[in-house]
């Protein structure tokens, strides 16, 4: 009987170790991928170049569409900020999602906006659109009031009445870079063959906002926060970057990204039925042209083009991250077909894999392997000192990956100037693999069973505001 | 620019440390089996000098990322202060407060020179360019382009040329056009573009020959294709001209060009865009015709093709038809109008509508009858809302009956 545990220990040893040393390795790969396209990324487009877009009229129209509910507190100052962009031309639809607070009354009286009626054609199916408004002070803000459906469907009722060849989908509360559509637009300038692009996203917890702009950033006091702009630079740095120079970017976050208008109508809008619609559009827009042989790109640029607030209490947090795997699962559930699928090319046979694998499974190794090792212990089977080593490595390579993510930062967008701020974040990145994973790893592994029980819940984040 | 040289040896430092990572976690998956009878000891020997290794890893990152972050903080807070001192000198010996420099200058003075010059328009800058000669500016930035220099200085360096540099400058950068770094090669052509256009004498025939020969290279991007043309302002045709007689370029290529030319209204390529209106290519087909739509051509050897191709399967030909359409009698083209009022595109739709305007008063009888009886009802709600944007129509019955029918 001791031997067959002792088998069953050796052997899930081994899985957890390969399991281990495989994350590890994609990990270290998409690193050095990541810091490739990004210093090539810079290369591309460089400041002078992005003045020189202004000067020509060389640029493509955007729609900005934003879905908004009960946005009071922050629509008139997001607006605010998004009239202000640094770009030649274009619109804002603000799609009201059947808000019961004061978001439309708010925006008609801040913006002068009057009612008009409007003939379009509702490609994508929604709720109905009750009123549509625009500003007379600014002709390219648009205000529909619409019953309520969701995020993804405010968004496709905005996509329905934009006017212009490029829709950039955003949440009522980010921030964007002032010359964020500048960056993001040139993608598609580079290539025709661009259906969609994705920016860096940041936390915005610890900056100072000034009539819609950043005018200094510091890390966040909060711990929570510190250790999620830790995340967010592994994330994207590392992680969007590398996946997107192997033309196998997953997600394009829902707080920023922008498509060519006509593949939107094409695949059929967002899809209402997730909660998180943006890896949903994505993957479905991968599978829409690779199914029809069609040539396309989804590209990813490394400069971070925008800001949000991101949880600082825990409750928050942990549903957060609860909603983010429930989507994963069901999104990976609904697009099972593709994964390992040779015809999906990279997408399924790497991409979706490794979403399955790592992104969603993770949570199980993580926590059979904690749990498993006081069992080991206590039984006799696990040497203490091995124990203590191994553990101790897979801390300094998770640490390892932290800080390679703050160093591209630092070195090619010194964001934080502040010595003290670097300092900061580099012990939260010394304490992020002591605590904080684990518990949300526990709320990542939870939410595996809850995806049908909370299908299409969102949950609610408190928000202090910027 | 030095942050981006840094960069590329972070690259080969991450290099190092992928390979570190693979042996690390090779050897503790291979100890960690057994392989050959591996004594514990030695499984925990093992482990433990990789434990070893990455904590020195993360020391030392740990270390860069701070000592990165002091150094380079320093480090631009004196360029940006150089900087400043420099350009409030070259601004005070151009007012005339202060002597002019002498002596071989700093680079951080010609980059401060080059930064007012990006800056200032108008006889300032003409003064400027003058400075810039008397320095030696141009020659100090046309020795970084060669070769051995790495890429982000040439990239540097063509970007001030693109600002500064004279004709004097354009034999360092054809070279360039050739290098083996990609941006460095679309850079060049986009700086030789923005010098030719400013330079007001020199042979451009051979200098656009050979910057057409560059830009119809297959890896050129039609962006930098669409900026060069652009940026050569009144030397454009000539170079869309010496591409489209001379080079075998792609349908893209082609498309773009044609469509600059009629955002340039180049009436000199006309020839050419006739050439194209019945290409196997719709996208060239619709660029074609926007050409003829833009520059007001109207010929009738190109009636019937316009006719035909309102009937195109791809969208953007039928609406690119429909802008050429305008120049001919409504009662050419009445019957195949009223067709496309319903058409499936939006776009083509509504330019269908918004073209009766065109035609006066036969415009607004048959943009009332299709408020009217259109049997599309798109086109119905379109004509109607096009009424409504007009002040003419005085008829109660008429305003009654267009507000009712929405």
């Amino acid at each position: 009987m001791y031997n067959l545990v002792y088998a069953a220990y050796y052997a899930f040893q081994f899985l957890v170790l390969f399991y281990f040393a495989s994350i590890n390795l994609t990990y270290a790969v998409l690193n050095l991928l990541g810091v490739h396209a990004i210093v090539r990324s810079n290369q591309q487009l460089t400041e002078d170049q992005l003045d020189r877009l202004l000067t020509q009229n060389a640029f493509i129209p955007v729609s900005l569409l934003v879905a908004a509910y009960n946005e009071e507190k922050s629509i008139v100052s997001s607006v605010r900020s998004l009239l202000k962009l640094h770009y030649p031309v274009f619109e804002i639809i603000i799609a009201s999602d059947g808000s019961t607070d004061e978001t439309v009354p708010l925006m008609i009286d801040a913006f002068n906006m009057v009612e008009l009626t409007t003939t379009y054609q509702m490609k994508i199916p929604c709720e109905p659109v009750h009123r549509v408004y625009r500003s007379r002070r600014y002709p390219n803000l648009t205000l529909i009031e619409k019953d309520n459906g969701g995020k993804a469907d405010a968004t496709n009722a905005a996509a329905n009445i934009a006017r212009y060849p490029l829709v950039c989908a955003l949440d009522a509360d980010t921030l964007i870079d002032a010359r964020a559509l500048l960056r993001i637009v040139q993608q598609f300038r580079l290539d025709p063959e661009v259906i969609a692009v994705g920016g860096t996203l940041r936390p915005i917890n610890g900056a100072t906002v000034h009539n819609g702009q950043i005018t200094a950033l510091n890390a966040p006091r909060n711990w929570l926060a510190r250790m999620q702009v830790l995340e967010y630079k592994r994330a994207f740095f590392s992680g969007r970057a590398g996946w997107a120079s192997l033309d196998a970017l997953l997600i394009i976050s829902g707080a920023f990204g922008v498509f060519r208008r006509d593949t939107i109508l094409q695949v059929g809008g967002w899809a209402t039925w997730t909660i998180t619609e943006d890896i949903e559009l994505v993957t479905r827009l991968h599978r829409y042209h690779r199914d029809r042989n069609l040539p396309y790109k989804i590209r990813f640029v490394p400069a971070p083009v925008c800001w949000t607030e991101v949880p600082s209490d825990i409750t928050s947090l942990r549903r957060q991250r609860n909603r983010w795997h429930r989507g994963l699962l069901e999104v990976l559930w609904h697009y099972r077909g593709m994964i390992f699928n040779p015809r999906y090319g990279r997408v399924g046979l790497v991409a979706l894999p490794y979403m399955l694998l790592v992104e969603a499974f993770s949570p199980v190794v993580e926590l059979s392997g904690l749990l498993f090792l006081p069992f080991a212990y206590f039984t006799g089977i696990l040497s203490p000192q091995v124990a203590l080593l191994y553990l101790l490595l897979a801390y300094l390579l998770g640490l390892w990956l932290t800080l390679v993510a703050l160093g591209i930062e630092s070195l090619l967008y010194q964001r934080y100037n502040d010595l003290r701020d670097n300092l900061r974040l580099i012990a939260a990145a010394f304490l992020e693999m002591v605590g904080y994973r684990q518990i949300l790893v526990v709320e990542r592994f939870i939410a595996m069973f809850q995806v049908r029980a909370k299908r299409g819940s969102w949950g609610k984040m408190k928000r202090t505001g910027f | 620019m030095w942050r981006v040289l840094a960069a590329s040896m972070y690259r080969l430092f991450l290099a190092v440390l992928l390979v570190l990572n693979v042996l690390i976690l090779s050897a503790v998956v291979v100890f960690m089996l057994g392989i050959g009878g591996v004594q514990p000891q030695a499984v925990t020997v093992v482990l433990a000098v990789c434990v070893l290794v990455a904590a020195v890893i993360n020391g030392g990152l740990v270390l860069y990322n701070l000592v990165f972050v002091a150094f380079t903080n320093w480090l631009d807070e004196r360029q940006a202060k150089h900087q400043a001192e420099w350009i409030a000198r070259w601004l005070a010996a151009l007012d005339e407060t202060q002597p002019l420099p002498t002596g071989p200058l700093p680079p951080v003075a010609l980059d401060a020179l080059a930064e007012i010059h990006r800056q200032l328009k108008g006889t300032a800058a003409e003064r400027i360019a003058t400075l810039v000669a008397t320095y030696q500016a141009e020659p100090y930035w046309q020795r970084q382009l060669r070769w051995y220099y790495p890429s982000a200085t040439r990239i540097n360096a063509l970007e001030k040329l693109a600002y500064i540099g004279t004709w004097n400058s354009l034999p360092a950068i054809r070279p360039c056009y050739r290098s083996g770094h990609r941006e460095v090669r679309l850079a060049a052509l986009q700086t030789a573009a923005r010098i030719l256009a400013r330079a007001s004498v020199g042979k451009k025939g051979r200098i656009l020959t050979s910057l057409a020969d560059a830009l119809a290279r297959p890896d050129v991007p039609l962006y930098v294709l669409e900026d060069v043309c652009i940026s050569l302002k009144e030397l454009q045709g000539d170079l869309i001209h010496a591409l489209l007689k001379d080079h075998q370029l792609s349908d893209e290529a082609h498309a773009l060009l044609l469509r600059l030319v009629s955002r340039s209204k180049l009436s000199s390529l006309m020839p050419y865009a006739l050439r194209h209106l019945n290409h196997r290519n719709p996208h060239i087909r619709a660029a074609a015709l926007q050409v003829v739509a833009r520059l007001g051509y109207v010929d009738a050897h190109i009636t019937a093709d316009i006719h035909r191709h309102l009937h195109d399967p791809l969208p953007q030909v039928r609406l690119q038809a429909i802008m050429a359409a305008r120049q001919l009698p409504l009662e050419q083209w009445q019957e195949r109008l009223w067709g496309l009022l319903a058409d499936a595109t939006w776009e083509v739709q509504l330019a269908a509508i918004e073209t009766l305007d065109h035609y006066g008063i036969p415009g607004e009888k048959l943009l009332l009858q299709a408020a009217k009886a259109h049997p599309d009802d798109g086109a119905r709600q379109l004509a109607a809302r096009q009424l409504r944007e007009h002040d003419v129509l005085q008829s109660p019955a008429n305003s009654e009956w267009i507000w009712a029918s929405v």
